[in-house]
């Protein structure tokens, strides 16, 4: 009998020890908060439109591999603190409070702008490819009429306030309503995609351009690339271009294969499920949106879809009226006008979107827990209702946030208000993730006891700080990214963006300081207590 | 910096401060940092409420060259006495317990439960023993009360041993003053749990142990509840929901929780509205919750990373001055 063929380790009867999630779970976990609508449309529209002439496989492939890095060191990160709020809790500890909370603080603040923003999506872009798709195709005028005041800044405000209230509305049930809710949506979801899939295999170039010019006489298939070339669209089909938005667009595709980390602290074996989560979640969702791409450039070019796109931006602007719809699920219902897979589509994209928010909402709160646990801000803040269990005071503050974002999203644009969350998430992004670079040399003892890959080694030093390097230069780029390339980011608000993140960190900075100061004074407690290492006696 | 922010972190003249911290689950880090935060923080009574023993022992293999043993998934061949002792260090900061053995021993110790358990037993007591006189010698110095309860995780034999702790007073089932305004009201029974752990006990059983408990308190206003178990339907008592197999739920891509406290609690605390109810039990739901006037804490437990979780309380007569929760 061998030694290593002896027990490693004996258990007791004890309560706790339950099995861990397995890869499955951890995976749903992650597609969920990637969202498979806003995701969507950003691949097929956004990212054509935005860097026209890169190549969308290479795009999206380079993307996920940048966030499958990312994902590697919030994982640690999550493993490292596997609690509400891990990023703020490692970043306070390991760093200061002071830098900790007024990022934690921005991310949270940010994160509510965008949850408007993703429910602003549905008047803007869910409900008007289904309304359209209804008018064009049946003939409707009414339909085309209420897609275009959908569009409307007074749509966009009512629809998008009816949104954020309705996801305020979800949230005040019970978590396992929440849930169920959440299930529901995730294989809708799926469901639509398997339409989109369906009728892009089933698809050919003769369909799509025949039923295009068909439903879409004010923006013929043949003419999309000239006008947008005369209107001034330039293509760059250079491998750098491809290469520079991947780097920058495919953080916002996948953005969300990292949100379980911020509340995954009841999985067991937290290091392995967060990053099977995050890295499968990357797999799945870079697989389908892959898998589409490549279906439906089989028969319309990516120039086309580029310059579909664009004019959807700019023509308006420009003088133009040309009509365009830069939208998969309206490509789709253009390949296979079938009413029952319309509405499939557009049942799945606005309930996921509406899902997606709630994720913003849910992990938003979650660490506005972190921060009421570490006496920051008022207790209230974390108090859950008696019978429904819902953390009611902490999601009416992200609603009032989110109502911003879906102003912002009217006002500015939709794509104003994501793409300077990139740039706001990344800035803020960089303390944790700082953090976690010097965890091991300044928490060794912790480190060392850390579980699974967390203490992992490359040559001696620790894989958390050599990844953690790589996704700090990954974060660096994406913050340089607006002023380099203002069309992706700024535009021409780069004052008013830069300054709404100094207020909003300095705000941050006064919150903490005005806790401290009260807690001293009124209570004898000195907040600072949270973050002081504890030596054994 | 202004010198508001130098300020001591001390309560005031009319004020006394509690360090609680419960679920240590044999973490000898997690329990020296507990002694340690009592002192750094002048606490005046130190309140440990329950789980105080470990839960799994590391057999560590001896061969004819050296030692091995397995810790979360990693093998670790252990050359020198040096390396031995590190490795038994690590495994009693993670709550575990060491065994030294050969293959031989630890398949027999596999293939016969009562004698595992025996093991058990044996290795709880002796760290039980150990942390009861630190604590003693550690804390006297400083005249800090400590006041300890077993939890649903703690076998009965460990009864004996705090009832027998030189200085540390085993306070199950008790209300004693703390003060001339402060009465602690403790129990460590629990309601049950899906793993029908020693001190599980359905609510039939909770109902009278609690009430019987607190009518013998004299002054509700400045009382103060150690229970191991939270109150139900609160933030502090929120756990994974686990199916027959004892998985965890997951529904629309999220972790379904649900409570696991006690109702008998809850009934209690409604009724009685004492000043402050201190718990532990469920690790995660680390928080604070309010039931009327009753502010309850749950500090949380992270002591299979060697982290020490603790709430200090600053209490007047009759009122919760301020709490924070710390961990480190």
């Amino acid at each position: 009998m061998t030694a290593t063929a002896a027990p490693r380790l004996f258990v007791r009867k004890s309560s706790g020890l339950i099995r861990t999630v397995g890869v499955m779970g951890a995976i749903y976990f992650g597609v969920h908060c990637i969202s498979l609508s806003s995701s969507g449309i950003l691949t097929f529209y956004s990212t054509p439109s935005l860097w026209p002439g890169s190549d969308l496989l290479i795009v999206l492939t380079l993307s996920a591999i940048l966030c499958a890095v990312h994902g590697y060191t919030f994982s640690q990160i999550g493993a490292a603190a596997p609690r509400s709020g891990a990023d703020y809790t490692l970043a306070s500890r390991t760093l200061s409070p002071w830098l900790a909370f007024p990022a934690s603080f921005a991310l949270v603040l940010f994160s509510g702008l965008v949850a408007g923003s993703l429910v602003a999506w549905i008047p803007t872009v869910a409900l008007p490819a289904f309304l359209r798709a209804t008018g064009i195709l049946y003939e409707q005028t009414w339909a085309t009429d209420l897609a275009s005041f959908c569009q409307s800044q007074a749509g966009i405000v009512i629809i998008g306030t009816a949104g954020v209230l309705l996801t305020l509305w979800t949230l005040f049930f019970p978590t396992r309503t929440v849930v169920r809710i959440m299930g529901i949506g995730f294989i809708l979801g799926l469901v639509a995609w398997a339409v989109i899939l369906f009728s892009f295999v089933t698809g050919s170039a003769e369909t799509f351009q025949a039923n295009w010019d068909k439903y879409v006489p004010g923006g013929p298939f043949a003419q999309v690339i000239p006008t947008a070339q005369s209107l001034g669209i330039v293509y760059d089909k250079s491998f750098g271009n491809a290469v520079v938005a991947g780097l920058l667009m495919g953080f916002w595709i996948f953005y969300g294969y990292y949100i379980p980390t911020f509340f995954a602290g009841e999985v067991k074996d937290a290091p392995k499920t967060l990053l099977q989560g995050a890295w499968g979640s990357i797999v799945i969702t870079w697989a389908i949106f892959a898998g589409g791409v490549f279906l439906f450039t089989r028969f319309v070019p990516q120039d086309w879809m580029a310059a579909e796109g664009w004019l959807f931006n700019n023509a308006g602007p420009l003088g133009s009226k040309f009509q365009a719809e830069p939208f998969v699920t309206f490509y789709a219902s253009v390949l296979q006008p079938n009413v029952i897979f319309f509405v499939l589509m557009a049942l799945g994209f606005i309930y996921t979107l509406i899902n997606l928010a709630q994720t913003y909402f849910f992990y938003a709160s979650r660490i506005m827990f972190a921060w009421s646990f570490d006496r920051v801000v008022p207790e209230w803040i974390s108090q859950v209702h008696e019978d429904t269990g819902s953390p009611r005071n902490a999601v009416l503050l992200i609603a009032a946030m989110a109502e911003i974002g879906v102003l912002a999203s009217a006002f500015y644009s939709v794509l104003f208000v994501q793409l300077n969350f990139v740039f706001y998430a990344a800035i803020t992004m960089l303390v944790p993730v700082l953090a976690a670079i010097v965890y091991p040399y300044r928490k060794r003892e912790l480190w060392l006891q850390g579980a699974g890959h967390v203490r992992s080694t490359i040559a001696g030093i620790p894989t958390m700080t050599i990844v953690g390097i790589g996704t700090l230069a990954f974060l660096l780029l994406l913050v340089a990214s607006p002023f380099l390339w203002p069309a992706v980011g700024f535009g021409t608000q780069q004052t008013p963006a830069v300054a709404i993140f100094v207020a909003i960190v300095a705000a941050g900075v006064i919150v903490f300081a005005a806790a401290r100061w009260y807690r001293q004074s009124r209570e004898g407690i000195d907040i600072m207590a949270a973050f002081r290492e504890v030596p054994p006696a | 910096m202004p010198s508001f922010f130098r300020r001591a972190d001390r309560p005031s003249a009319h004020s006394i401060r509690l360090m609680q911290a419960a679920d240590f689950h044999g973490s000898n880090a997690a329990f020296r940092k507990f002694l340690s935060a009592v002192k750094q923080h002048g606490a005046e009574h130190a309140i440990v409420t329950g789980d105080l023993t470990g839960k799994a022992i590391v057999p560590i293999i001896r061969t004819n060259h050296h030692h091995e043993g397995w810790l979360f998934g990693n093998r670790e061949v252990l050359e020198t006495d040096a390396e031995l002792a590190r490795f038994q260090k690590k495994v009693g900061d993670c709550g575990m317990y060491d065994h030294v053995c050969d293959a031989e021993e630890a398949h027999s110790l596999e293939a016969d439960p009562a004698r595992l358990h025996e093991l058990f037993i044996e290795k709880m007591n002796a760290r039980l023993v150990e942390w009861l006189d630190f604590a003693g010698e550690y804390l006297e110095p400083l005249g800090v009360p400590l006041w300890v309860i077993p939890g649903n995780d703690d076998d009965r034999s460990i009864d004996p041993i705090l009832d027998r702790a030189q200085y540390a007073r085993n306070v199950d089932h008790r209300v004693v003053e703390l003060d001339e305004h402060h009465e602690l009201v403790s129990l460590g029974d629990t309601s049950m749990t899906p793993w029908e752990c020693p001190r599980d006990y359905p609510e039939s059983h909770m109902i009278p142990t609690v009430r019987g408990l607190f009518e013998q308190v004299r002054n509700p206003a400045g009382a103060i509840v150690n229970m191991h178990c939270p109150p139900r339907n609160t933030s502090i008592d929120q756990a994974p929901m686990l199916n027959e197999r004892l998985e965890i739920e997951f529904e629309g891509g999220q972790v379904v929780m649900g409570s696991a406290g006690s109702g008998a609690i809850r009934q209690g605390l409604e009724t009685l509205q004492p000043l402050l109810s201190l718990h532990g039990h469920i690790h995660e739901a680390r928080g604070s919750s309010r039931i009327g006037r009753t502010l309850c804490l749950n500090p949380g437990s992270e002591y299979a990373e060697g982290i020490m979780k603790a709430a200090i309380v600053n209490l007047e007569p009759d009122r919760v001055k301020g709490y924070m929760l710390i961990s480190g």
